[in-house]
């Protein structure tokens, strides 16, 4: 049997059971200032459905920190609308008559609506005080070594060529062709998008599709922003559709993606919040036939919900959907404390209730009840995954609250119950399966031996560190992700690099020796476009050079002008003009990263900046179109200063430093409770009580090997609530010993926790579907080892 | 002219010439309905998958212009601009993306051309070698000239916009029973004149 509780707790229970009205007082006292305390430490917007906002950057590197935010804060305040129809004409047409409507909409800024491209007009004026400092990578390459035969052969070319672009007034100012093709190379936008009248276009599985970028005004994870949002794409395509009724339009933005989320995650916990509501009721009825229990059970819940809200408010400043999902599974489990409470009304036999005697009598194994459960939801936290620990935050909290209510709301809420005359058929079941369902340690010490062949058997163990288990398998959610591959990984891929140096010229330097390989890999078509910030502000040093090529070019003897003149019939005034300024002017001013980045022109490009850091320097350069990782890794990685940003890979190396964590998390719980174990029941009964717990952890991981799971974080947390509910079961079965209360209230729990979790498993969201399964199947193993771990039933009646 | 000047008054120039191949697609069929019938019919009347170019470009600061021939070879999507002379440099262009392909010396190099402008400016010329008025009419008005014969036509296409009409006053097309001349006015004097001569008709 359990110990007797320490001296304080009885004067509580006492107090309690003696005073009702003024226990259930302090209850609502204690938890209304919970609340207030709660809607002082919350976030203005307090529901967050951001995924990535779950995910604790785990390196020390701030740079690569301030890089990600960056990244992601870019992205997260982007959309793209792609209107597509099979003519192109139509298309580009309906995309104008819709950039209209977004230019007025007060939901994105306006210049976000041009091509998404920068302004080339307010680009060539600024680089028009910078004459002779501004050529591009393959002028330089073909003018390398004084001989100038082949610049002059390929300007020649060049003039000759309709797939170069220079207006005929351009070889009065530039006959080399140097700056206007350094503006050439700064238009470049990667295939297979096309710029047409101004708009990104694409032919796309035989649709002409153009592209509106858009900045958001607001948050992506406003709801309300997302409402708005909703309410205004729908009228537009309404609209659209009623010109054009062949066009298609999408939109693709982490605004859609959260917007999804939200509707699938209120969807996803009414339904198993209904659910397990139902079931709570339906097994009520069935089993206390009255409503006062109902009723006690039902403010057990709300104020377990309400005390989960509160912690997380608290602890995080706001409550992730996620969390509202895993924690909606509270419903089940916080009720496994009252059905003990009631079922206890069983063991006293006729007349009212009372309340001290069920208090005495059911605390102390529900108090080390939630022990082993907060315990479990310490495996949860220690995995260091935000949104498993704020689900452990919320549902532990939320079950001190449910404890709460049996010591401090039940006298007053049950006071005057009497129980059902005729004994609940639910009841004679509980008894039946107590009675017939058990045996001694052997069997379960054979069982035990059975499970680990089994195991041992079963297909080996996979641990997947896949960072998608977090995404939601929808067909909304996966029309999306295949659109954003289309679209938005091709023109930004989610791998970035960042460039470091000691000051910005070493860095813009550093950047031109990059985009030598980067070139090679867009060669070699493993990867399609790049933007740094050295394409737009060369070094001073490249500059120079460039400064010193146009002296050689029109100043040196045997002048390569005087050749090109001779072959193309340049007028001699051309030649005179820029030898006159380059005298006049031998060395021009420079033009530096800092005056480029206080220019209007580089708004659309300063995210490329990260500025001083670590005492230097600090830039990205972004991908489009990453077709080969390894390709790209194997060339960059060595170069010094310079590091790939897989986001992706990262997050899955993160997963597996919380499977790590959950693992060691999941050891430490099961050692403090098998300690726990071993101090109340002595050595030989603490083990026994433990192993049951034990071996429906074992059988449940067995069970999903042979259905071919791989192993991942949520699964190994799901173990964690296991060992909590497995040890609850065994624990309330052995202090209940031969009372049919214990058995019903464990039948009860298990229905209720099955329900609930048995519901998460069927979620959308790929790691709560495996915490779900985890934990039903769990449990359901759990409630038929318990009363093998808890010890032989003695015969007992009904009363 | 400061050089800084002079290169403003360029990077100014290249973009309103661009602006103009941007222009002219600009508006789509609201105004495609607009068409002239007479257009229409031309259109059908000017197809042909292949004929002779003989290019001249007049650059005034140029002493003589540059000259350029070959064959153009026209499908349903696109076009392959095959220039031999002075240089075999082929444009492939599929309606979508363009391969510029050289040769020099025996040695073929074919890249892709990402430059958005030569996109723009080719796919004008397919609209113009394909006869498709209706969508170059969306930023240009099209004039019909008289010409000397019935069986001759003669447009002038003046941009509708303004300040690009002050770079680029008109581009004149003609022809009989095929197009037969394209002519690109620039500003300050300078043009731009194909001709097209051996037409393979459509079958």
């Amino acid at each position: 049997m359990i110990n007797q509780p320490s001296s304080w707790w009885p004067q509580v229970t006492q107090s309690a059971a003696e005073r009702p009205l003024i226990s259930m007082l302090v209850f609502i006292f204690i938890l209304g200032m919970l609340g207030v305390w709660s809607l002082l430490a919350a976030d203005p917007s307090p529901i967050k459905s951001d995924m990535m906002s779950l995910v604790y950057e785990t390196g020390s590197d701030t740079v690569r920190e301030a890089a990600l935010t960056r990244m992601r804060n870019l992205s997260n305040q982007q959309q793209l609308w792609i209107v597509s129809h099979p003519d192109r004409d139509i298309a580009f047409t309906a995309a104008e008559s819709i950039s209209g409507k977004l230019a007025a909409s007060d939901l994105f800024y306006s210049n976000g609506l041009a091509s998404g491209s920068l302004n080339q007009t307010a680009l060539t004026e600024f680089y028009a005080d910078h004459p002779f400092q501004l050529a591009d990578d393959e002028t330089l390459r073909a003018a390398e070594g004084k001989n100038f035969a082949p610049l002059i052969s390929a300007v020649e070319r060049a003039l000759y060529s309709n797939a170069r672009f220079f207006p005929a007034s351009a070889l009065q100012d530039d006959p080399f062709l140097l700056r206007n093709n350094f503006l050439a190379a700064l238009r470049n936008i990667p295939p297979p998008f096309v710029f047409d009248r101004g708009r990104l276009a694409a032919k796309l599985d035989d649709r002409w599709t153009f592209l509106l970028p858009l900045h958001l005004k607001r948050s992506a994870f406003d709801f309300e922003n997302q409402e708005r949002l909703g309410i205004f794409t729908a009228a537009v395509t309404r609209d659209l559709k009623g010109t054009y009724p062949k066009v298609k339009v999408d939109t693709i933005g982490v605004i859609d993606f959260a917007s999804v989320n939200r509707k699938l995650a209120i969807r996803e916990v009414s339904l198993i919040g209904s659910v397990s509501l139902l079931m709570v009721t339906l097994l009520l009825f069935s089993a206390f036939r009255h409503p006062r229990a109902y009723l006690a059970v039902i403010f057990t819940i709300a104020t377990a919900l309400l005390g989960g809200c509160f912690a997380s408010l608290i602890s995080f400043g706001s409550v992730h959907l996620l969390t509202l999902i895993g924690g909606s599974t509270l419903v089940g489990i916080s009720v496994d404390y009252a059905f003990h409470f009631l079922a206890d009304r069983y063991r006293q036999g006729d007349g009212p209730w009372r309340a001290l005697d069920t208090i005495n009598h059911v605390t102390p194994t529900a108090a080390m009840g939630l022990a082993t459960s907060v315990l479990g939801f310490f495996g949860l936290w220690s995995s260091g995954f935000r949104g498993l620990q704020e689900i452990a935050v919320f549902s532990a909290s939320g079950l001190i609250v449910a404890f709460s209510t049996l010591v401090l709301a039940y006298p007053l809420l049950l006071a005057g119950w009497r129980p059902a005359s005729n004994p609940p058929f639910v009841l004679r079941l509980a008894q039946s399966w107590r009675a017939h369902w058990s045996a001694g340690p052997r069997t379960l010490w054979l069982l035990a031996g059975a499970s680990a062949l089994l195991f041992l058997s079963a297909p080996p163990l996979v641990v997947s560190t896949d960072v998608r288990p977090l995404a939601a398998d929808t067909p909304a959610i996966n029309k999306l992700a295949a659109q954003s591959t289309t679209f938005t990984a091709r023109l930004t891929d989610s791998r970035f690099i960042i460039v470091r140096a000691g000051d910005q010229e070493r860095l813009l330097q550093r950047e031109e020796e990059l985009r030598i390989h980067l070139d090679a890999l867009k060669e070699d078509g493993s990867i399609t476009q790049f933007q740094q910030l050295a394409r737009f502000v060369p070094s001073i040093r490249r500059q120079q050079a460039t400064i010193d090529l146009n002296k050689s070019l029109y100043l040196a003897p045997g002048q390569a002008i005087t050749e090109l003149s001779e072959r193309i019939g340049l007028d001699p005034r051309v030649a005179d003009s820029q030898r006159t300024a380059l005298r006049e002017n031998p060395s021009p001013s420079s033009l530096s990263l800092t005056d480029w980045l206080k220019s209007p022109v580089s708004k659309p490009l300063r995210y490329l900046w990260l500025g001083e850091v670590e005492g230097g320097v600090a830039s990205i350069v972004t991908l489009s179109g990453v077709h080969n990782a390894n390709a790209l890794h194997s060339r960059i990685d060595p170069l010094a200063s310079v590091s790939v940003v897989d986001y992706i890979a990262d997050m899955s190396g993160a997963f597996g430093l919380y499977v790590l964590n959950a693992v060691k998390g999941l050891a430490i719980a099961l050692a403090l409770v098998a300690a726990l174990m071993v101090y109340r029941f002595g050595l030989a009964a603490g083990i026994i009580t433990l192993l049951g717990p034990v071996l429906s952890g074992l059988l449940t991981i067995t069970w999903l090997l042979f259905l071919g799971e791989a192993i991942n974080l949520f699964h190994i947390v799901g173990l964690a609530i296991i060992l909590g509910m497995g040890m609850d079961y065994t624990l309330f079965l052995k202090a209940g010993g031969c009372a049919p209360s214990a058995a019903l209230a464990v039948l009860l729990g298990a229905i209720t926790t099955e329900c609930a979790f048995g519901l998460l498993g069927l979620s959308a969201l790929g790691g709560l579907s495996s915490f779900g399964t985890t934990v039903a199947i769990g449990t359901a193993i759990s409630f038929l080892v318990a009363p093998l771990a808890a010890g032989p039933a003695h015969t007992a009646s009904v009363h | 002219m400061p050089p800084a000047k002079q290169i403003s008054r360029f990077c100014r120039r290249c973009l309103l010439f661009v602006s103009i191949f941007a222009y002219c697609l600009i508006g789509g069929h609201v105004k495609a309905g607009q068409t002239n019938p007479t257009h229409s019919q031309r259109e059908e009347s000017v197809r042909f998958t292949a004929a002779e170019f003989h290019q001249n470009r007049h650059i005034k600061v140029l002493a003589r212009p540059l000259v350029s021939s070959g064959t153009v070879e026209l499908s349903e999507r696109g076009f392959d601009w095959k220039q031999t002379a002075p240089y075999e440099i082929w444009l492939i262009y599929d309606g979508t993306s363009i391969l510029e392909r050289t040769r020099i010396g025996g040695q073929e190099t074919t890249k892709e051309v990402l430059d958005p402008i030569v996109n723009g400016l080719t796919r004008t010329l397919f609209l113009m070698l394909s006869g498709s008025l209706s969508s170059i009419e969306i930023g240009f008005e099209i004039q019909q000239q008289v010409t000397d014969s019935t069986a001759n036509w003669h447009y002038v296409l003046i941009p509708r916009d303004v300040e690009i009409r002050g770079i680029i006053p008109r581009i004149e097309i003609a022809g009989g029973r095929y197009l037969d001349r394209i002519r690109v006015e620039e500003s300050q004097g300078n043009f731009t004149l194909i001709e097209l001569s051996g037409h393979r008709p459509n079958e």
